[in-house]
């Protein structure tokens, strides 16, 4: 079976970018959230998680990135996502919270530079 | 006065007096002497008030006054005060006395001594009275109290005693008494038959005995006077029920006296009636005792034919136990515990409170002082020894003996236990495990009675657990075989419905050739295949596994279902065994409903229209595998229209010993054509009608493909595994798809059966959880999505879950959930936008 999501990782300098393409659900949450947690040296300022390619993000998805969020933080390390305007998942983010708990760009490039 | 009338007045036997208007007495007979007690001397010229006491002078006065008058009064009753102070009742007739003129001058009083007349009406009345309420006593101390607080003080007795025999017969015991003092009453507590006293006197003769002096009674009963009971009268009076003295009343009086028959007669019918009442009370207590036994044992034997039917409907025997142990709470044991012996350890697997409170206390004690193995007596014992022990009683010393340290003590005193019964678990010889039923807030008591039943409901449940065990290995090795050797699940299609089942031979667990499998192509289309392999063991196993990989191979490159079977052949000539197998591989499409089709040697396909009616599909058989090195096969095309259904099966379904194999196949053709719609329902249907009550010398295997009739529609039964999300989530979505509905409404459906799945995976838990039902329909513009489990919930916790359910709820028009007793229902509806694509 092809997998439900895959992660693709980018260094540039400081940050630290992961996209998401597929789905984000219950049976592949925690693989994840390993994953990216793995992915973030102790040098970087911050992980940029970009959603543009993902298709689809329920609760399963909000504890991951909930609890990388607590993570970086304890690290002194930030998150930041990336969720285009028109993005499907956009409307379940405004529901759940996340966008007041997160800083979200529309662009990585926004989301480098830390504006929104 | 003529002398004629003086001499009558002389004679009279009643008490003849006059006396002037102002109340002296002025004659006096001797009959009034003997009642009165003053001579006519002491009397005459003495004022009448000296014969008339204080409260009735009055009443006195008031007569005379009437007679002065000229009235006579008749037969007055009143009382008389005699010379020694003593009263007595007279029955007065008092005419005035006049003068030859006329003139009132007197009057004369006739009296008559009515005493002994108002002591029997008495008696009578005491009798009456004393019967009534004898007749209402059924307790025995009720019958005891009757009679010596309301019918013996009446009599003038000073001291009395009720004696009865005891159950062996042989002895008196004197239940109660009252005027005895205790040091005198003590060594008569208990008097042997055989000794003579006057109960037992009366007791053994059953004939009553009245000791009117002193003397006689000393004379009689020498061992009374030297224990220096010295009553000058004594009565002892037997309490006889047909025939026979149950035991005696006795009666003791300070002064000598007659028993006047009046006197015996009251005290005779006093003892019968309250030996009537005794006996009516002993007949009463056996019959409530043998309805109350009756009762018992009729619950008793209700319980235990219940537990068995839940313990052997149960394929669960944990859970099983955990419901014997609550039906036996309240109704044997207030608290009742299952220990099971697995892998050496101790475990225990249920527990039954009838104060929830307790539940925990009870498992706490468990978790933090597990019983030692060591232990001498108690629970280890019994499952060492697997013999019961019963603890009647629990005296606190045998708990402060038991207790491990003060905190130990403190917690099993909480418990406050008061009789155990531990009675092992036993089959075939070995002890599985113990019940442990414990007594505390009912006082109730244990007795061998009580452990008789204990064995037996823990007999029962033992077999049940070996049976479940047994059982549950068997199924074991078989699911592993079927785990490693067909489909783990069969794929998820849309419009399409396939179910498929492998059912063991009865004859043993060795393993049949026989196998099917579901093979995803391209565009939506599947390939289906049954086969099945000659022999049986292990040789024939893993033949069927080869021949299985290779059709795989085969058809994942799909060339046309005869190439793959030709190639199948090849390859099967080249088997080390030489194996002959028979199979049938087909391809189906769902966008047009086309089969292809080929048969090796195997049993014809049966198809159902929508209309129920059947038919076998009518190919060329082709040769079987292995048999020829170059076989040709004809494809057969077969249209399956919505609403129909296919079978594919292996000839144990339809052979029958002594039977030709077309009967097998009618019978195969008439289950199908009664069979319900759907694809799994149709193969339980199949197993019930044919396979149900025959012994099986083969394995079969089934494989239905149902074409579904309404493609607005979801039904799928998943494992509740997180895996199951996304495949939940993506049959909602292709039915939204081809219901054209947007991406919007897509993605909010596809939100909300996912949390709801995601609930089920993570949160139900319960033996029968292992898989749940996802159900959605298209209702005009309303989608209507149904998840159901069959566990229990646990309460949602946590932020997350809080998360999830308010995603649920933004993304739905309606949430609904409905927690039943066989697991949770969530409803949920969304209203389409309906974006209409271009």
């Amino acid at each position: 079976m092809s997998r439900l999501a895959e992660v693709r990782l980018e260094r540039r300098e400081d940050v630290q970018i992961a996209y998401i393409d597929g789905e984000v659900d219950l049976s592949n949450a925690t693989d994840i959230g390993a994953e990216l947690e793995a992915s973030v040296p102790n040098s970087v300022e911050a992980l940029v998680v970009d959603l543009s390619g993902t298709t689809y993000l329920d609760s399963a998805g909000f504890r991951l990135l909930y609890g990388l969020r607590r993570q970086l933080n304890a690290r002194g390390q930030v998150l930041r996502l990336v969720v285009p305007h028109d993005g499907l998942i956009r409307e379940v983010i405004s529901i759940t919270g996340l966008d007041e708990a997160v800083p979200i760009s529309s662009t990585v490039e926004q989301a480098i530079e830390g504006s929104p | 006065m003529s002398s004629l009338f003086e001499a009558l007045v002389e004679s009279s036997t009643d008490a003849i007096l006059t006396k002037t208007p102002d109340g002296t007495i002025t004659s006096w007979n001797p009959a009034a002497s003997r009642l009165y007690g003053y001579s006519s001397e002491e009397a005459v010229s003495k004022p009448i008030s000296m014969i008339i006491p204080e409260d009735r002078a009055g009443e006195d006065q008031e007569i005379l006054s009437r007679v002065l008058s000229g009235e006579r009064v008749d037969h007055y009753e009143t009382e008389r005060v005699r010379k020694d102070g003593r009263l007595v009742s007279v029955s007065l007739t008092v005419s005035p006395l006049r003068r030859p003129d006329g003139d009132v001058v007197g009057a004369s009083v006739i009296a008559r001594d009515i005493t002994e007349r108002r002591r029997a009406e008495d008696r009578t009345e005491r009798l009456r009275r004393v019967a009534a309420a004898l007749s209402e006593s059924l307790a025995p101390e009720r019958v005891v109290e009757v009679v010596l607080e309301q019918a013996l003080p009446t009599v003038g007795a000073v001291a009395a005693g009720f004696a009865l025999v005891t159950d062996t017969g042989e002895e008196l015991e004197l239940v109660a008494s009252k005027g005895y003092t205790a040091e005198r009453i003590e060594p008569w507590k208990r008097m042997p038959l055989d000794r003579s006293l006057p109960l037992t006197d009366a007791v053994r003769t059953a004939e009553p005995i009245w000791s009117e002096t002193a003397e006689s009674l000393v004379e009689e009963y020498p061992a009374l006077a030297d224990a220096g009971i010295r009553f000058p009268s004594l009565a002892a009076i037997p309490l006889v029920v047909e025939g026979e003295a149950i035991g005696a009343i006795s009666l003791s009086y300070r002064e000598a006296r007659e028993f006047t028959s009046d006197e015996r007669a009251f005290l005779l019918s006093v003892a019968h009636e309250a030996a009537q009442a005794l006996a009516r009370g002993r007949l009463y207590d056996r019959e409530r005792r043998a309805r109350s036994e009756a009762e018992t044992a009729r619950e008793r034997m209700d319980f235990l034919s219940r537990a068995s039917e839940l313990l052997a409907e149960s394929l669960d025997p944990n859970a099983t136990l955990q419901q014997v142990a609550e039906l036996a709470v309240p109704r044997i044991a207030d608290w009742c515990a299952v220990d099971l012996v697995e892998e050496g350890m101790i475990q225990n697997v249920a527990v039954a409170h009838v104060d929830p409170a307790k539940v925990e206390l009870a498992v706490e004690l468990r978790r933090r002082y597990p019983p030692d193995s060591g232990e001498p007596t108690g629970l280890p014992n019994v499952l060492r020894t697997g013999r019961s022990e019963i603890y009647s009683e629990i005296p606190d010393e045998f708990l402060v003996q038991a207790a491990r340290d003060e905190e130990h003590l403190e917690m099993i005193r909480a418990l406050s236990l008061r009789a155990v019964m531990i009675v092992p678990l036993r089959a075939r010889g070995r002890t599985l495990g113990a019940v442990t039923f414990v007594s505390a807030e009912s006082g109730r008591r244990y007795e061998q009675r009580d452990l008789a039943f204990a064995e037996d409901l823990a007999r029962r449940a033992a077999l049940a657990i070996d049976n479940a065990r047994f059982y549950r290995h068997e199924q074991d090795v078989a699911e592993a075989l079927q785990n490693s050797l067909l489909p783990e699940n069969l794929p998820e299609l849309p419009g399409v419905e396939l179910a498929a089942r492998y059912v063991s031979g009865t004859a043993g667990v060795e393993v049949g050739g026989d196998w099917y499998d579901v093979i995803p192509l391209g565009d939506r289309r599947v390939g289906l295949v049954i086969g099945d392999v000659a022999g049986r063991g292990i040789p024939a196993a893993s033949a069927m596994g080869q021949l299985r990989i290779a059709l795989r191979a085969y058809a994942f490159e799909d060339p046309s279902p005869a190439e793959v079977v030709e190639r199948v052949n090849k390859l099967a000539g080249t088997l080390p065994n030489g194996d002959m197998a028979t199979l049938i591989y087909l391809v189906f499409d769902p966008r047009t409903g086309a089969v292809e089709m080929v048969h090796a040697g195997h049993p014809p396909a049966l198809v159902r229209s929508s209309d129920g009616s059947t038919a076998y599909a009518s190919a060329s058989p082709g040769q079987p595998i292995g048999v020829l090195s170059r076989p040709r096969y004809e494809p057969a095309t077969v249209s399956l229209a919505p609403g129909s259904a296919l079978l594919l099966y292996t000839d144990g379904l339809v052979e029958r010993r002594g039977e030709a194999i077309t009967a097998g196949l009618t019978r195969l053709a008439d289950a199908v054509s009664s069979g319900p719609s759907g694809a799994d329902e149709l193969c339980d249907h199949i197993i019930d009608h044919i396979l149900s009550d025959q012994e099986r010398p083969d394995d079969v295997a089934m494989l239905v493909l149902g074409i579904s009739d309404s493609p607005e529609r979801v039904e799928l039964t998943l494992p509740a595994e997180a895996t199951s999300v996304p495949v939940a989530r993506h049959a909602v979505a292709r039915l939204l798809e081809r219901a054209h509905a947007g991406p919007r409404d897509r993605q909010a459906v596809a939100v909300a059966v996912s949390e709801a799945t995601a609930n089920v995976v993570e949160h139900a838990y319960g033996p029968r959880v292992a898989a749940f039902e996802l159900k959605a329909d298209l209702e005009g513009e309303v989608v209507r999505i149904t998840v159901r489990d069959f566990g229990r919930w646990r309460r949602p916790r946590g932020e997350h879950r809080g998360r999830g359910t308010n995603l649920m709820e933004a993304s739905m028009d309606l949430v609904e959930r409905e927690v039943t007793a066989r697991g949770t229902i969530v409803r949920m509806e969304r209203a389409l936008a309906r974006e209409v694509a271009a």
